[in-house]
């Protein structure tokens, strides 16, 4: 049985459409993300104001939507629940810990504490003595006949921590949870989390705080809306651990500041234990193909994983940031589909269209995502000069059919469905 | 600082409209009462029955000098943001001052003299509705002269609350700029701990409730079949402070008894939590309301039949009815603006927009019942008393019940779509939920 608790595919997120529409700036909180968060995990999101933190724990945990792209949760996909069924979920699964705490003010402290168990229409006893244990544990006993406004910032941040538990979910979203406390309490916090997710419990957790980072398992460094960077705590100490994010976050940061390529930057990354072999060979996001004598566009580089074509040696990175290498001449066939996937753009909402390839070895599926019109006519010319068999790629065409308002509407497809046809004849 | 003034109401537009309308429609009442007053006090009736009788246009005019200040508070507290920004830029309080004259000096300037032209309408109407019984005659520049005093009166009081409102602002300036100047005052007083091996039975509460109930049903009787004068005088006091007590107390009280037996129905958990929330935020303005009308028809009891006592009892109670609305609506909405992060977070907890609109509609059901259907009895109750003795004509007296259900039936529909609504934006926005919100 799979361990994914959640799996978000190329999820870009657009807080205006208009405006992209209009002026075609790169204005994406998320960008085209990946991610997976498997059971047990501990992950630190960390980034500067801007780079998309927030909006990632909003997607992932169900209260706000992606512009584009797919998440799957508990192998819901969650673009097919209804907002009730969300609610259901979000109160089934997943807790939530707020930087500003945010407390029902009407509410005693020991009634925010019951909010989400009296929604379960738990047993009078059994919510206190559940509250009571919590609050125990997490020193609060004395306040819960208290209102918010009459407790401390850590009491009111305890007691969000307390609700957010009392129905022990499976996944912890934490926004910046320590925002609001001083050290010894974040301290204090943090070791609580650590021993909550040894006991099996999910951890996403934003911050800009690399020591806070440094409880987590993996750290994950967002810029501009992408994430650039994945690190894995692995068998380190936390003071390494903390180190080695230090590093990274200094030096992208810089790197960030002097305009470099993201490309160069990822290729720097630790290297990292591939756990599942299933979707280790997917590629991170939507490929684009760089090869030697063929000048490459930066723009859509930036935006895109490069596919790196030497001869028949083929590398890119996979979700994790992986280098994937495999040799042309290990494909025993190409199989390729078309996937469509909802851009939520307001009036201009519209299905966007990606090919996907999947070459087919006898070390796995190699599963490559594409855009760019250039890259799926080479490719197939390319496959076909390595005598590699491919499946018929009008099939594409006949898929694209399905949507024909859509397919209409986008001159870029009306062009590679020329190309196609200039290929059947 | 004018262009500074003059963008601020541009951008705000709607709320300086709708504070503009309500102070205009105020001192349009205000015309009204004083005028009624000085008709009565050409008539040179009884001086008894014309304490009597004169004592309603007063006390209504005494109450919406009152809420003009009440509606001028919530007005300048929904500013306070602006304020603190303008105090942060560097502008001294003085300049602030000024930016104040300006803005309600102009708004209230224009706002009384639309009023007075809207209040010799409102006059020469109720004398339309009420042809066949009499002429209503009064002097309009004794009215105006009087009214000139009120409206600086009313000047004199915004701008007394507006120097406090600054005052307050220049000590928690970082608060009033983070907008974290949340509710200071606990909605209710926890009377029964949450620890179950602390919690003991508040007896003296409970008693204390019972007598007010007691108390609550003995006087309406005893004022209704009870000839002394005096003695009604007693009763009246004595129901308005149970019904004071009963609406502010009792509930919350409830729900400390049977805390245990509310937390397994969550509806019913949330509705009267957020009911106790929402009296607390219109606390003021509720207990004038539970008072004030039902005041108006004990005046009556007072009073000998005649016809001067239509005249005088149906503007005033509608005119009143309004103004109260009015208070009722501005101060909702500013309630409104706090419960988006409210209904956000229960979102978050897994609470799904039905569930929500549930307790919605339960927590209005409890506000209909104990604020709107307490006094709405009692009323009741006089009026029967009223058209016994024939002081005015039973379908007068049923008409003015039924306008005042009917105001508060659609003020309540409307509470709930516009919740309903909240709701939703709360709910598929997340920014209510962020810290940058």
């Amino acid at each position: 049985m799979s361990n994914i608790l959640i799996e978000a595919n190329n999820i870009s997120k657009v807080y205006d459409p208009d405006i992209l529409l209009k002026r075609g700036k790169n204005i994406y909180a998320l960008n085209n993300v990946n991610f997976e968060l498997q059971k047990g995990d501990f992950i630190s999101i960390m980034g500067p104001s801007g780079s998309g933190k927030s909006t990632l724990l909003n997607c992932l945990s169900t209260l706000d939507q992606p512009t584009s792209g797919h998440i799957q949760i508990f192998g819901k996909h969650l673009s097919k629940l209804h907002q009730n069924d969300l609610c259901e979920f979000r109160f089934q699964k997943l807790g939530f810990i707020f930087q500003n705490h945010n407390l029902i003010p009407y509410l005693s402290i020991y009634d925010n504490i019951a909010a989400p168990l009296i929604l379960g229409h738990h047993h009078h006893k059994e919510i206190n003595i559940r509250i009571q244990e919590l609050a125990k544990m997490l020193e609060i006993e004395k306040i819960l006949d208290k209102f918010p406004h009459e407790c401390s910032g850590g009491e009111c941040q305890r007691t969000a921590i307390a609700r957010a538990l009392v129905n022990q979910p499976e996944i912890l979203f934490c926004d910046e949870p320590t925002g609001n406390l001083d050290s010894k309490n974040s301290h204090k916090l943090m070791t609580f989390l650590s021993q909550l997710n040894q006991k099996e419990t999910t951890i996403v957790l934003v911050t800009h705080d690399p020591m806070i980072a440094s409880y987590g398992k993996t750290m994950m460094y967002l810029y501009d809306g992408g994430i650039k960077t994945v690190i894995h705590r692995n068998q380190a100490s936390q003071k390494q651990f903390l180190e080695q994010i230090n590093e990274i976050i200094h030096r992208d940061t810089l790197l960030f500041e002097f305009d470099q390529t993201p490309s160069q930057i990822q290729s720097s990354s630790p290297q990292m234990e591939i756990q599942d072999q299933d979707i280790a060979f997917v590629s991170k996001q939507t490929v684009y193909m760089v090869m030697e004598g063929i000048k490459s566009d930066e723009n859509i580089l930036k935006n895109s994983t490069p596919l790196f074509i030497q001869g028949t040696q083929i590398s890119y990175k996979n979700k994790r940031n992986d280098l994937i290498q495999f040799d042309l001449q290990n494909i025993q066939e190409i199989r390729m589909d078309l996937s469509a996937h909802f851009a939520n753009f307001g009036l201009f909402s519209q299905y966007v269209f990606h090919i996907l390839l999947d070459c087919v070895s006898p070390k796995g599926i190699y599963q490559l995502k594409l855009k760019n019109r250039d890259d799926f006519i080479h490719f197939i010319h390319y496959f076909h000069q390595l005598n590699i068999p491919i499946d018929d790629p009008r099939h594409i065409e006949e898929a694209y059919q399905k949507y024909p308002d859509d397919y209409s509407r986008q001159k870029y497809y009306q062009r590679t469905h020329k190309d196609l046809i200039s290929y059947k004849s | 600082m004018l262009v500074f003034t003059i963008k601020i109401m541009k951008s705000q537009k709607k709320n300086y409209l709708l504070y503009f309308i309500m102070m205009a429609l105020l001192f349009a009442f205000e015309f009204c009462f004083i005028a009624m007053f000085d008709y009565l006090n050409q008539l040179l009736l009884d001086p008894i029955i014309f304490m009597a009788i004169s004592f309603i246009p007063f006390m209504s005019l005494f109450i919406s000098a009152i809420l003009g200040a009440f509606l001028s508070q919530y007005f300048i507290q929904s500013k306070q943001h602006e304020f603190s920004m303008l105090l942060m830029f560097g502008r001294k309080p003085k300049d602030l001052f000024i930016y104040l004259l300006i803005q309600f000096g102009t708004i209230l300037l224009t706002a009384f003299i639309i009023g007075i032209g809207l209040g010799i309408l409102l006059i020469e109407m109720i004398n339309i509705f009420l042809a066949n019984h009499f002429t209503f005659v009064y002097s309009i520049p004794y009215t105006i002269f009087i009214d000139i005093f009120i409206f600086i009166f009313t000047l004199i009081i915004v701008f007394a609350l507006s120097a406090k409102q600054l005052t307050y602002i220049d000590c928690h300036m970082m608060e009033t700029l983070h907008q974290k100047t949340t509710q200071e005052i606990a909605p209710y007083q926890i009377l029964m701990s949450r620890h179950y091996y602390k919690r003991k039975i508040p007896f003296v509460h409970i008693f204390i409730s019972i007598i007010e109930i007691l108390i609550l049903f003995y006087s309406i009787d005893t004022l209704i079949h009870n000839t002394i004068l005096q003695n009604k005088l007693i009763y009246f006091l004595l129901c308005f402070s149970s019904i004071i007590y009963i609406s502010n107390h009792f509930i919350p009280l409830l729900f400390d008894l049977f805390h245990k037996q509310i937390t397994q129905h969550s509806f019913l958990f949330h509705a009267l939590t957020s009911y106790m929330h929402l009296t607390h935020q219109l606390l003021s303005i509720t207990n004038i309301h539970s008072i004030v009308l039902p005041s108006l028809f004990m005046l009556l009891m007072f009073c000998d039949p005649n016809n001067h006592i239509t005249l005088l009892i149906v503007p005033c109670f509608i005119m009143l009815l309004i103004l109260l609305l009015m208070c009722i609506v501005m101060k909702y909405i500013f309630y409104l603006q706090s419960l988006k992060k409210i209904y956000a977070t229960q979102g978050a907890l897994g609470y799904s927009i039905p569930q929500l609109v549930q307790i919605s509609l339960l927590k209005n059901l409890f506000f209909f019942l104990s604020i709107v259907l307490i006094p709405f009895i009692y009323i009741h109750y006089l009026g029967q008393y009223i058209i016994q003795n024939q002081i005015l004509e039973s379908q007068m007296m049923y008409g003015l019940e039924i306008f005042y259900v009917i105001s508060y039936l659609i003020f309540m529909a409307s509470m709930i779509y516009k919740e309903k609504q909240f709701m939703k934006e709360a709910i598929s926005h997340v920014k209510y939920l962020n810290r940058s919100e």
